[in-house]
């Protein structure tokens, strides 16, 4: 369960202050799982590192009772001059996993081949992406906090990530930042709606798509 | 590779332009020697102070980790420069020994001469990371202050030679007292009388403490972006 207890985050800007959540209360029950939809620029992945306690909520406090990932992203949680390994290396260390079981899970999962043992700095973003998704893949969370990730590499790959995918949601959850429709119908059963500081909780995905739709007609 | 090229190269080229103005170094007989020691400890404390001061920028992919906190990624950094700084001494007076071999050492000044450029490096460099993040502007003047730095602490003259007041003057920077500690290990004759023990071993100790306090009570400030 994640419960967030009345949350602000504010940003101040050239002296505006922008909210991309406002003393906000709700709870994330375990067994759903949650898409977060929103414009761009609207909070979606500031809201997700929030979830993740990368970042600290201005007021408010978010209480985890359960295993939550890093948050998965494009951007990487890599450190460039390691190599593949040696930083899968450091993610099983700082999690307590067994570190070479993790390191032979990513190097079939991810197939990088000889790319596993070169720095990540030489890797092209899809290659980031699959390393990112082998790891937190090779280590049980209750929550995976997935941001726009589920589109990466060839159509392989991609088969492989939802056979794998599926399997986790047996016992696992995500909260998933999407703009695909399609990748939130296949994934979650409940969603989060984030406009002008507001998130609005559906406990069904398709209302809160259909709100996301009607926001983005009006504006 | 830098690290050990950097020290190597200054030391060089500062006996270079030197041996050609003057005849005799202040102390001893070989230039390079004297601006080695000189060198070596002031180098101790910029590169640990820079190395520190960019630990977080170089490591914010790493704060994308919850369980990784900006103070882990700074210790990490400390502990990689002393191995790193650790490794280049060996190489550099293990190299310089068969150029002009130096007839005694006392290793006690140097070891702690070089603590307390490193403890002071890093204090100076941590508390950096807070201010450089809250402000770009102070980055660049920090820049330019510190540019001379290199010729008023001692590197290239001795303090002794330096007439009243600028002399006292001087002595207020600390990195002058940590060279002239470090040369005396190499010289046995030299005294270096005006170095102040209490005042620098302070400083060191002062500027650590606050600066992993800063990095402490900046922790959610640090994780975010500029």
């Amino acid at each position: 369960m994640i419960r967030l207890d009345r949350l602000t985050k504010a940003f101040k800007l050239k002296g505006e202050t922008r909210y991309i959540a406002k003393d906000v209360s709700f709870t994330v029950p375990r067994g759903s799982s949650v898409g977060l939809l929103g414009r761009n620029g609207a909070g979606k992945s500031t809201l997700l590192r929030l979830i993740a306690g990368t970042i600290k909520p201005t007021s408010g406090r978010i209480i985890r009772l359960a295993n939550v990932s890093f948050p998965l992203g494009f951007q990487g949680s890599f450190n460039g001059s390691l190599t593949g390994e040696q930083n899968v290396r450091f993610v099983a260390r700082i999690y307590g996993h067994d570190t070479d079981e993790l390191v032979n899970y990513v190097q079939d999962f991810a197939e990088l081949g000889k790319s596993y043992y070169m720095p990540v700095n030489s890797y092209s973003s899809g290659m980031k992406a699959r390393l990112a998704f082998g790891v937190s893949m090779g280590i049980d969370f209750d929550y995976y906090l997935v941001d726009e990730i589920t589109a990466v590499g060839d159509s392989n790959f991609q088969k492989k990530c939802r056979r794998v995918f599926e399997e986790k949601l047996q016992n696992s959850d995500i909260i998933m930042v999407s703009h695909s429709n399609a990748a939130l119908k296949d994934y979650c059963t409940t969603g989060i709606v984030l406009e002008d500081g507001l998130l609005t909780y559906f406990a069904n995905i398709d209302d809160a798509i259909a709100l996301h739709d009607e926001n983005m007609a009006r504006r | 590779m830098w690290a050990v090229l950097d020290p190597v190269l200054t030391i060089a080229i500062l006996t270079l332009v030197f041996s050609g103005i003057a005849h005799v170094p202040p102390l001893g007989r070989s230039f390079t020697l004297f601006f080695a020691t000189g060198y070596a400890a002031f180098y101790m404390y910029r590169s640990t102070s820079d190395q520190v001061a960019s630990a977080i920028d170089a490591n914010r992919a790493l704060l994308n980790y919850p369980v990784v906190r900006p103070y882990d990624a700074v210790i990490g950094r400390i502990v990689l420069q002393v191995a790193t700084l650790f490794v280049v001494n060996l190489l550099l007076f293990g190299g310089l020994w068969f150029v002009v071999p130096f007839e005694q050492i006392d290793l006690g000044p140097i070891l702690l001469a070089s603590l307390i450029a490193i403890v002071l490096g890093a204090g100076v460099g941590a508390s950096n990371i807070v201010w450089f993040h809250l402000s770009s502007t102070y980055q660049q003047v920090w820049g330019i202050i510190n540019r001379p730095a290199f010729i008023i602490s001692g590197v290239f003259f001795l303090p002794d030679t330096v007439p009243h007041p600028f002399r006292e003057y001087l002595l207020w920077n600390p990195l002058v007292h940590v060279v002239g500690l470090f040369r005396t290990g190499f010289y046995p004759t030299y005294r270096a009388n005006y170095v102040d023990m209490p005042y620098i071993v302070g400083l060191a100790v002062f500027s650590i403490v606050f600066g992993l306090f800063l990095i402490w009570l900046f922790d959610a400030k640090l994780r975010e972006s500029k």
